[in-house]
């Protein structure tokens, strides 16, 4: 049974940690502000996330899962918030986008 | 009724929080999220969702379904070796109109594959989506149009 | 140590070497962004990866409580990000603003003898001082020559012309070739090209040296009604 509970929590904080990387990588290889946001709002926030799934998984106490819980939804919560409200920002401010965007259908 | 239901609910998260499942804790919890919803009382009109719970429930699964493809397929984007992008910004026509149905919608939008909300058109006729491949704009467009908004219309309607 | 422990260990090291990588490729759009949003997208980003470290440490160390923290730095992260996104919005038009490039167009876009009077009066009070700093900032290097008092503030130009150096597609000549054009500047006219932004970014940085100089000027004139 503890090797289950170790596993599992293994597979959470090796995923999490591995789209964390995904997230920086992406960071550096995405040509402009508005797709580096996609990485770092969506492949970010799924591997804290799972971080901390993994914190409440490997505790096995119910109060402390479902604090994990709970900041696990706060983080998904937040993340688009965030993104959005920056992209907006860029976007008024004039940050331009790649040369390689196809459509803009905003003007 | 719906209101101490409310705050009963408020409560329990106020126990798993603190950590300490004591009756003393629970009441005390009780009086806290019943003093919050006082502060809020001319805010709450909450009567009659708890019938849609059921709906909701089901868009909250959608939405970590949809969560875990849009982390798979970005992190499948950033880790392919040639990259060839064709990021775009389109305009999502909205059927919803209420200002919280559009707020959910966009944060939905936000976190599905490739899309991410950018901006409401001022009249409230369109939602402008950021996409990471937009070589088919009309896809990403039926996608969310037969998916959240669907269940954002069925759970709120 | 059991296999269920071992797993743990092998797996939480793993998860530390992954998230020492995500770290560094993410401090290093921060220390590359071309522009600001990219570096608050990559500063976000860092708040998310160092969430991650606090829960490898609460697993490693066993204190759950390290959750709490996380969740508490979580939610200065999105206060912060909320903050900076409002700053951008706020700086629309003068990206750029708030970086000094120092070197020629500064000098005369300062009236020199102004800031070396000011230099001169500095050294009273904490806040002539500080006015000091600023004209020693907007004038360049030969008021500080010019006055000795003005010295404390020479560490402060120092440290400023390290800043543009840093910042690569700042040309200084031209910036002063486009000073007059300034202030029509709203926002980058052309979208596609990004020479034609670099070109803006100067022009804005020289309209914000305008601005400090034009601070430099209306602030010693509090010092001298005093007396």
């Amino acid at each position: 049974m503890d090797v289950v509970f170790a596993i599992f929590t293994a597979i959470l904080i090796l995923g999490g940690a591995a789209f964390a990387l995904v997230a920086a990588i992406g960071l550096n290889r995405f040509p402009d502000v508005y797709s580096r946001m996609h990485a770092a709002s969506k492949a970010g926030t799924v591997g804290s996330g799972l971080l901390l799934l993994a914190v409440g998984v490997h505790s096995g106490e119910l109060s402390v899962l479902a604090r994990a819980l709970a900041g696990f939804f706060f983080f998904v919560l937040t993340a688009p918030v965030s993104a959005h409200l920056l992209a907006i920002a860029a976007l008024k401010a004039g940050y331009s986008m790649s040369d390689k965007t196809v459509t803009n259908e905003m003007e | 009724m719906i209101l101490y239901l409310l705050s009963l609910i408020l409560a329990f998260i106020w126990v798993v929080i603190t950590g300490s499942a004591s009756l003393l804790n629970l009441i005390f919890g009780f009086a806290l999220s019943t003093f919050a919803l006082w502060i809020v009382r001319d805010e709450m009109s909450a009567r009659g969702y708890l019938p849609r719970l059921g709906r909701i429930l089901s868009l909250l699964a959608l939405f970590f379904k949809e969560l875990a493809l849009s982390a798979w397929k970005v992190a499948m984007v950033v880790l392919r070796p040639r990259m060839d992008l064709k990021p775009g910004i389109f305009a999502f026509p909205l059927t919803v109109d209420r200002d919280f149905e559009i707020t959910l919608l966009a944060n939905l939008i936000t976190l599905t594959p490739g899309t991410m909300s950018v901006d409401v058109s001022d009249d409230r006729k369109f939602l402008y989506v950021h996409a990471i491949d937009c070589s088919d704009v009309e896809a990403p467009k039926r996608d969310i149009a037969n998916g959240f908004e669907k269940k954002i219309m069925e759970a709120f309607r | 140590m059991s296999a269920a422990d071992t797993i743990l260990f092998v797996a939480a090291w793993l998860g530390l070497a992954l998230l020492v990588a995500a770290f560094l490729l993410t401090v290093w759009r921060v220390v590359r962004g071309p522009t600001l949003p990219d570096r608050v997208v990559a500063l976000d980003m860092l708040v998310g990866i160092v969430i991650g470290f606090i829960a490898l440490i609460a697993i490693r160390t066993g204190f759950t409580l390290y959750i709490d923290i996380a969740i508490a730095l979580g939610l200065v992260g999105f206060l912060a990000t909320v903050a900076f996104a409002r700053f951008i919005l706020a700086s629309k038009g003068r990206q750029g603003a708030g970086v000094y490039s120092a070197g020629a167009p500064l000098q005369d876009t300062a009236p020199a003898p102004d800031a070396t009077h000011v230099a001169a009066r500095g050294a009273r009070g904490k806040s002539a001082a500080k006015s000091a700093k600023v004209a020693a900032r907007t004038s360049g290097k030969t008021s500080a020559k010019k006055s000795p008092k003005s010295l404390p503030a020479s560490p402060a130009v120092a440290e400023l012309a390290s800043v543009p150096a840093a910042s690569p597609a700042i040309a200084p000549g031209k910036a002063a070739e486009e000073k007059p054009s300034a202030k029509s500047i709203g926002k980058p006219a052309n979208k596609s090209a990004s020479k034609t932004v670099s070109k803006s970014t100067s022009k804005t940085r020289s309209k914000s040296a305008e601005k400090t100089a034009g601070k430099a000027v209306t602030k010693p004139g509090k010092p001298a009604k005093g007396e």
